[in-house]
This record gives structure tokens, C-alpha cells and sequence, in this order.
């Protein structure tokens, strides 16, 4: 038999075996989590934070004036993801076009999070709090279906969140929500504060922070971000001239390098806290901002 | 010329396999996404020839932006296809400069997520390939023009968010891709290998 003729039946034979190798790759690879899903393929935001510290969100912090603590802390455990508000693209400033969630035209899309609240540790929650849940909003990559999320929602864990009313959000930054869909929409959802939901995925599993970029919630929670960028590199060459200025601050007050992370002076250590670990920190935060809700814990 | 079948089978399954070794990432990095070796950010850009457009633009972000464009021409494998006079279905960046306030529903000026934002980036149109690699065939790339105030900060964030754009994610190296107030206005040989290991 010539190899024109066993042609068909090599292309055939490839094509199983091609089949099988991905079919493979894709059966004994472990389904991403659900904050894994969340978290990865969502919309990058650059720019300089505006605060050091766990304890700046802690309810009843004190305003810097750029940046406002969050109106709760809570304990809880997200049961459930439900779509929220999509918005279309446009060259618009003064705001983006609210379109239907699953609409074509949905540039960007905000699912909410369903969490049992299982403890409200400091401050209070706003509108929106019903039956012992809240609902939070945050960004649906479109890399994942809700669908998918809610299918791994089993592995979203318990965490501690701070949060605000939306809509009571924006009345305190002087910029109330007018628009009656949107208003129906804001008053309905807490919004994180501060990139700040820390969840624990299993019991006893170190405290992830899917809202954050990896080194930021090493800085606020105190120990060293190890990344395989953490090669050496070149000294920089200045980039800045008299005809190039060097980049200057705006007047927005922005965090420090010296920052203050939960871990106090201790060296540093290359994993994050137990979720226990952090409760307590942020409880004795709250203790000493007078909002924790059960001062017999203080 | 003959050759035995299952020579030639062997042969095609391994130039299969190791076409696959090369694509599927031993680690998570910060190049790229794939779903089951997720990174933070992004996913690369679909096509080796990029093309552009930023038709509404200020003028002084249009001029960082064509910064960014020949610097990403310069220092990479990419080629810049070409500016669009308007958005196509074939333009893969698309940039916008506004005083966004919360555009998107993002809280711009960070009194509530604590960052006060400068630039965003978003693949508005995104495309499964095989083997769970995703890749960018439309992103949308804004500016806030209320912290765009020097060339510096201009050039190093249009160089950043065109780093999202193709597939970059953050870093600690010498580089525009660095989270801050950071001046550097082009990308670490870390980010050009990534991007040239692709194209």
C-alpha cells in the first residue's frame, strides 16, 4: 500500500490521537475556582492607591479626604452569583449607556455576588440587606459565563468584606444616583470597599484577596509577594529631563511606600494570614475606631 | 519518496505534541491568559499586526499614544498594522481620554477602591482559541485626563495600558508595566521576551 493510499487512514489516526492529547489536557486539568474565574480576565485599572492599610477601610476610620472607609464589616459566605447592570462602549464622559445584561452591545458587565452574612463585625449595612444577605457587586470577566460561576460557586468559601450601599455610597461622595434604573440598581447592591473582600476557600487556607493585583494584597496584609518577575533587572535609566519632566503627583493624596501592613515588624513571610488571623486585626481595628459591633470583643 | 505510515504518524503526533508543550505555560506569568494557568491580566492580542485608533483623542494624549504604538513597533515582534481613521472590525486597540467620573461603572477618582484611577484597559471582544487560551480581538483603552498632566505620565501610562492591551500584566521590573507612580516609559527585556516568545 502506497502512503497516498493509507493517507485517509494516517489523517484519521492523527486526528484521534490529536483529539485524544487535548481532550486529555482539558479532563486532567482542575477546574479553575470560582474567585480563579472571578478574578482573571476582568478589566485592569492602573493608577496610585490612596491608602496604606487594612485598618483605613475599618469602618468609622478617619476620611483622608480622597478616600472614604466602608460603611460595613462582615463575615460571610457567597451562596449564589446573579447578573447586575451591564454598560455599553461609547466616547461618552459623562457616563456609559446602561444596557441589558445579556446584550450584545455589553461592554462591561457587573454580576452580584449573593453573600450569607453571617456576622456584621463592624459598622453597619444599608439598604439592600434582606433575609441575612447582601449582594456585591463585582466585575464579570468575559472570559467566564455566569453559568460557569455559578457552577463552582460551591468553592467560593467564607470571607471578610467591607462593603457600602451603593447608592448611600454615592450620596456620601456627593454624587447621588439619579437615574431610576440605576437608583433601583444601587440601592439593591453593596460595592467593595477598598478592593477589600478577603476570603479563606477552605478552611484553614490562607487568605486570598481576588479583588486586589497579587502585590498590593501582600503590602496590605503583610507579607512578601513572590512572583516569578522577581528576577533581577538592570538599574533603571532616569527617564525624565528638563523637556521630559518627571512625573509629579496630582493633589490627590496617595499611599506611601512606607506603608503599614497588619504584620507589624516582624519579617515578613511569603504566605498570607488565616482568615482568623485577619479577623482578629481588623476587629481590634474596629475596637479602636468605636465601631465594632460587639464590644465585649474588644 | 516513500515512507512507512506509522513513520509518519509518529512524526505529525509529535510535531503536535510539541506544539503543544510550547504553547501551554509550565507556570503562571504574566503574559498572556489561559484558563487553566490563569494569570492576572490578559489576554494577547490576536494577531501579530496591530492597528490602531484613537481618533478622539486630545491632542497631547494622541501624541503619547503614537508613542506608545512605535515603541511597542520598536521593542517588540509586533508590528503596528496601521491607524484607523475610525474604529473597524478589524482595529484591535481603540483609546479614549475623557475626566471620567464613573464611566463604566468605575470609580475613577478611588473614594471608594482606594485607587485613584489613570488609565483602564478592557478586551471588549474576546476570543476562545483551542486549548483554553484566550486571546484579545478588540481592547478599549481609557485615560483619565485629569491625571494625564505630563508627557512623562502621559507616555509611561499609554505605554502600560498598550502592555494590557497586547497581554502584559504588572511587574516589579524597570518597566512601564510597573503599578505607580513609576516614570518609565517602555518595557523590561522580562516583557519583550514574553511578547516576542509569542509572535
Amino acid at each position: 500500500m502506497t502512503v497516498k493510499k493509507r493517507l485517509p487512514l494516517v489523517l484519521t489516526l492523527v486526528a484521534a490521537v490529536a483529539t485524544g492529547t487535548f481532550a486529555g489536557a482539558f479532563l486532567n486539568s482542575p477546574q479553575p475556582s470560582f474567585w480563579a474565574q472571578l478574578r482573571y480576565g476582568a478589566s485592569v485599572s492602573d493608577g496610585e492607591y490612596l491608602f496604606d492599610s487594612v485598618a483605613d477601610i475599618v469602618p468609622g476610620a478617619p476620611d483622608s479626604g480622597a478616600f472614604k472607609a466602608a460603611g460595613a464589616l462582615v463575615q460571610g459566605a457567597v451562596v449564589d452569583i446573579e447578573p447586575g447592570i451591564a454598560y455599553a462602549s461609547d466616547d461618552g464622559e459623562s457616563g456609559s449607556r446602561v444596557v441589558a445584561y445579556d446584550s450584545e452591545e455589553a461592554a462591561m458587565r457587573y454580576a452580584s455576588l449573593v453573600v450569607r452574612v453571617d456576622k456584621v463585625l463592624a459598622g453597619r449595612l444599608g439598604q439592600g440587606y434582606a433575609d441575612g444577605r447582601i449582594r456585591i457587586r463585582v466585575e464579570q470577566p468575559a472570559t467566564t459565563t455566569l453559568a460557569e460561576l455559578k457552577e463552582s460557586v460551591g468553592s467560593a468559601g467564607t470571607g471578610l468584606m467591607f462593603v457600602h450601599n451603593l447608592a448611600e455610597r454615592q450620596q456620601l461622595l456627593g454624587r447621588p444616583v439619579t437615574d431610576p434604573a440605576q437608583l433601583a440598581y444601587a440601592r439593591s447592591v453593596h460595592t467593595p470597599i477598598g478592593e477589600g473582600l478577603f476570603v479563606e476557600e477552605s478552611a484553614g487556607s490562607p487568605v486570598v484577596a481576588p479583588l486586589m493585583d497579587g502585590q498590593r494584597a501582600a503590602q496590605l496584609l503583610g507579607y512578601t509577594f513572590v512572583s516569578e518577575d522577581d528576577e533581577a533587572e538592570p538599574s533603571p535609566t532616569p527617564a525624565c529631563d528638563d523637556l521630559d519632566p518627571c512625573y509629579t503627583p496630582t493633589g490627590k493624596p496617595s499611599a506611601t511606600a512606607t506603608s503599614v501592613p497588619v504584620g507589624g515588624a516582624e519579617p515578613a513571610s511569603t504566605t498570607p494570614p488565616s482568615l482568623t488571623a485577619l479577623r482578629s486585626t481588623l476587629v481590634a481595628a474596629a475596637c479602636a475606631e468605636g465601631t465594632a459591633a460587639d464590644s465585649s470583643s474588644c | 519518496m516513500r515512507m512507512s505510515a506509522l513513520a509518519l504518524v509518529f512524526a505529525v503526533v509529535a510535531a503536535l505534541s510539541a506544539g503543544l508543550a510550547a504553547a501551554t505555560p509550565v507556570v503562571a506569568n504574566t503574559f498572556g491568559f489561559f484558563v487553566y494557568h490563569p494569570t492576572w491580566c490578559c489576554p494577547k492580542t490576536d494577531n501579530r499586526d496591530v492597528y490602531w485608533n484613537g481618533s478622539t483623542l486630545t491632542s497631547n494624549m494622541i501624541t503619547a499614544a503614537d508613542y506608545g504604538m512605535a515603541n511597542l513597533d520598536y521593542q517588540t515582534d509586533l508590528r503596528i498594522g496601521g491607524y484607523d481613521d475610525t474604529a473597524g472590525t478589524h482595529t484591535d486597540l481603540v483609546m479614549f481620554d475623557a475626566r471620567y467620573v464613573d464611566y463604566w461603572g468605575k470609580d475613577w477618582d478611588g473614594s471608594s477602591t482606594g485607587v485613584n484611577i489613570t488609565g483602564a484597559t478592557k478586551c471588549v471582544r474576546v476570543l476562545a482559541q483551542i486549548g483554553g487560551e484566550y486571546t484579545c480581538d478588540r481592547a478599549e483603552l481609557r485615560f483619565d485626563l485629569a491625571d494625564m498632566n505630563t508627557t512623562t505620565i502621559r507616555r509611561k501610562t499609554a505605554c502600560h495600558e498598550i502592555g494590557h492591551a497586547i497581554g502584559l500584566g504588572h511587574t516589579n521590573l524597570t518597566s512601564c508595566m510597573k503599578q505607580g507612580s513609576s516614570t518609565t516609559q517602555t518595557y523590561s527585556s522580562h516583557d519583550r521576551s514574553h511578547v516576542n516568545g509569542a509572535w
